[in-house]
């Protein structure tokens, strides 16, 4: 049997929500032991409330159950192939079990604000005493330095402040949010990167390191030409809305039915002029229209044209016509489209998630890459809250049982949630 | 201190473009030896694409082309060319890892796919970036940006509900796929370390955006919930953009629990018990009321300003920083981020770093390559290649 890429390395996730998670369940997808500390007292916001008061939770069937913080969609997602254990770093005995279980793990991975570790005493110099060779990533939302290190961001605060939502508008008008909140999960890929460098490093060098992860910088790498570009002439682009600079036309254009759109982009002159033979429009293709610059110039004009065009017809056979035409195309496909999308299906891209009790199984998003000799895919559910407290604290650091039982009793660990705990978000 | 976490690595970026060479980017930040193979005489297509520094082109001075090949050696082969492919073999033998983003089974078609170069490097780790896959039913689709991020449902729900869909002002499908393209390939090389066997790794520009739609696509499947636009409206109030007296602002009235907080430093209306929960605020006509209140107060004041204030009451508050604000952005500058750089065609500009900060193993903030500016150095230094040789192959178009 082929070995997982990472397997053998072990990492302690203290992070909640999007970003880190998402970081961990790359690396865990890819064979790395993730163990997700919560508390009792305090759970990550995606399991949802301890009970949920309204409907707008995604439970399997919509049904929340008796323990819903076990059921949560969103949790499922990010936390497949992670163990889970509970600890209340607010007591002694938490702290102390969270440096034994640092002594046996590589990595240490957070993302609260700026100061919540020191004050568990649990910062990276702490850590080090513990692992000397330790790899910490401490992601607040601006990094750990700076006059703005204790603001605190959500991925939409990220998104305006690393220049990304004043580059997102229609031509003319004010600057937009991206509906999917896109900061988190790249924030979560390049601390996936930052991690996966930092093993690397340690297997030369036999160093660890504290890692210093910035929402904001990590964001503003999406922006690096535009941050080149003003440094350079003094002068940056505005929104644009749906067009391109070096290629025209290229929109979004209506469809047949309600609310249905296709976007095309023509890319060359040779391009364009297939488009108007499909058009049957072949005098849109002669003189100035023949160029970019022109198309460029009347590109309102062409717009119109185009929409004409398109507003009768099926967003997705017409996808099919102009990509056989060379003509690059793509329906605007709604969330429900795109998760039975032909591709994805191709490649097994969704896969079956297994839930806890007489929840079933469901399809969630897969791995974003292939790699040919490791296929790697689902091994394990999402962990129910403290599942793994007796493998993780007895069986791996030899906590006797009458102290586990003890720390049950004390709720410093536990399987069932305060009743206040878990409603951060709502 | 080394000269970086992945110094002991030599990479070779065949790929153009940006989710490829975003994937290059990383490594050679990180130390790695990143050897660019552009075509001679044209180089990355990116090259072409701006913003350039004056008004006039040139092929060295782009600002996509300088952020994207940071610190990477520019090497010109003509791939089209027994001879450019043969040499090309060779440095994949004493590479650990090879970058590609031709369209489906090109690399294979000119002898330069994984197997035939794993034959006498079987540690290479080869990794392929495609917009929709080696193959299936899209494979042989164009792509664009405004594509990947159509298709991929993200499209659908950003714009305002009564206008057209709307794209990222940023490339995010294609960053994110380069992204990804790292990720993937440093595990294959760990795994390559532990067997001494390397492997291809597929990448989607498609596929990697999906996984950024991943709790809108759990949302979909458990209970078919479908998102729609709605614009700068959020299913919490206030959550988003307002124009303020300098620009615009983003008003993040969250953690929801810091709410009281408006009423102190904003005004004392917005106290009132009717806009008390997430569930009071939004229903319509009270975010109508809480608008009328906040819009006036905005107006008068600066997007630096406001965010201040909102982040001295806890709330995540932020602006619509423009790429000028970025780049003068005090938290930046003080974390040391930009680097200064000077380059022979572009002249002095300020380099933006790298996504995080490794502090054994810093960044390694250096230009891009003029085109084919290291034929010599890596012709001549790693294949042994003779100066009256490399000079045949640059007259003769191969180099």
């Amino acid at each position: 049997m082929n070995p997982l890429p990472l397997e053998g390395i072990r990492i302690i996730d203290l992070s909640m929500i999007w970003a880190g998670p998402h970081c961990t369940r790359l690396l865990g997808d890819m064979g790395a032991e993730i163990i997700k500390v919560e508390s009792i007292t305090r759970l990550d916001p995606t399991r949802g409330p301890v009970r949920p008061r309204d409907g707008r939770r995604i439970y399997p069937g919509g049904d929340p159950g008796e323990k819903p913080y076990n059921r949560s969609g969103g949790f499922h997602q990010l936390h497949r192939n992670k163990l889970g254990i509970t600890l209340n770093l607010k007591t002694e005995e938490g702290v102390s079990l969270f440096k034994q279980l640092a002594a046996v793990s590589d990595v240490v991975l957070d993302n609260f604000s700026l100061g919540v570790m020191r004050a568990f005493g649990l910062d990276y110099s702490t850590l080090r005493e513990e692992r000397p060779d330790i790899i910490v990533v401490s992601m607040p939302a601006f990094g750990n330095t700076g006059p703005d290190r204790r603001y605190v961001g959500f991925g939409v605060t990220i998104e305006p402040m690393a220049g990304v939502s004043h580059l997102t508008g229609y031509e003319g008008a004010y600057p937009m949010r991206s509906g999917g909140n896109h900061a988190d999960p790249v924030n979560g890929l390049h601390a996936a990167s930052a991690v996966l460098a930092a093993l690397w490093s340690r297997r030369s060098t036999g160093k660890g390191q504290f890692i210093d992860f910035s929402h904001l910088e990590s964001m503003a790498s999406l922006i690096g030409e535009d941050m080149i570009g003003y440094s350079l002439s003094g002068k940056f682009r505005d929104r644009t809305g749906n067009r391109h600079p070096s290629a025209a036309p290229q929109g979004c254009y209506r469809c047949d039915g309600d609310d249905e759109w296709i976007v095309i982009s023509v890319g060359t002159d040779e391009e364009w002029e297939r488009l108007c033979g499909l058009m049957e429009r072949p005098e849109l293709a002669d003189g100035e229209l023949a160029g970019f610059a022109g198309r460029q110039r009347r590109h309102d004009e062409l717009d119109g044209a185009i929409d004409k065009w398109t507003a009768s017809r099926n967003k997705h056979e017409l996808m099919g016509l102009l990509q056989a035409e060379g003509i690059a195309a793509g329906a605007v496909q709604q969330i429900s489209e795109a998760s039975k999308d032909p591709q994805h299906e191709h490649e097994g891209y969704f896969q079956l998630q297994q839930y806890p009790d007489d929840a079933g199984s469901h399809l969630h998003p897969g791995l974003p890459f292939t790699l040919s000799d490791t296929p790697l895919g689902f091994r394990s559910a999402a962990p129910d809250l403290g599942q793994h407290n007796w493998r993780t604290l007895h069986e791996l650091l030899g906590l006797p049982r009458e102290e586990f039982d003890a720390l049950e009793r004390q709720r410093v660990i536990g399987q069932t949630p305060e009743e206040a705990a878990g409603n951060a978000l709502s | 201190m080394s000269d970086g976490a992945l110094d002991n690595l030599r990479v070779l970026d065949v790929s153009q473009g940006i989710a490829g060479p975003y994937c290059g980017r990383l490594f050679a930040g990180m130390g790695a030896e990143v050897i660019k193979v552009e075509p001679p005489g044209v180089g990355d297509v990116s090259r072409k694409a701006g913003p350039f520094p004056n008004d006039g082109a040139d092929l060295n001075s782009g600002g996509r082309f300088l952020y994207l090949n940071a610190g990477k050696k520019s090497v010109t082969l003509d791939l089209d060319a027994d001879e450019g492919r043969a040499v090309l073999r060779r440095l994949a033998a004493r590479s650990d890892v090879l970058i590609e983003s031709f369209a489906p089974g090109a690399m294979d078609g000119m002898g330069l796919g994984a197997d035939a170069l794993r034959v006498e490097n079987p540690r290479l780790v080869v990794t392929s970036v495609t917009f929709f896959g080696q193959d299936g039913p899209y494979s042989g689709f164009r792509g664009e940006e405004i594509v990947t991020y159509a298709l991929s449902g993200a499209m659908f729900i950003s714009g305002e509900p009564n206008r057209e869909p709307l794209m990222s002002g940023v490339p995010i499908t294609q960053f994110v796929t380069g992204q990804t393209a790292f990720v993937a390939t440093m595990g294959a090389l760990f795994h390559a370390q532990a067997t001494g066997s390397g492997q291809r790794v597929e990448v989607s520009v498609h596929r990697a955006m999906a996984d950024l739609m991943e709790n809108h696509f759990v949302g979909s499947n458990l209970v078919g919930r479908n998102m729609v636009r709605t614009g700068n409206r959020h299913m919490n109030h206030p959550w988003g953009p307002y124009p303020c007296k300098d620009g615009y602002v983003a008003v993040i009235c969250g953690p929801p629990s810091n709410w009281p907080a408006v009423a102190e430093f904003i005004d004392s209306r917005l106290g009132d018990p009717r806009f008390a929960t997430v569930a009071d605020r939004v229903k319509p006509e009270n975010r109508d009321a809480i608008d009328a209140i906040l819009g006036p107060w905005l107006m008068e004041r600066t997007k630096q300003e406001i965010c201040r204030l909102g982040q001295e009451h806890g709330l995540a508050f932020g602006y619509m920083a423009t790429p000028e604000d970025v780049v003068n952005s005090a938290q930046l500058d003080f974390r040391g981020y930009f680097e200064e750089l000077e380059h022979p065609t572009a002249g002095r500009f300020s380099s933006p770093g790298g996504p995080f900060q490794m502090l054994e193993t810093p960044w390694r903030n250096a230009r891009a390559p003029l085109l084919g500016e290291h034929n010599a150095e890596v012709l001549g230094g790693v294949l042994g290649l003779s100066a009256g040789e490399i000079a045949r192959m640059e007259s003769e178009g191969m180099a």
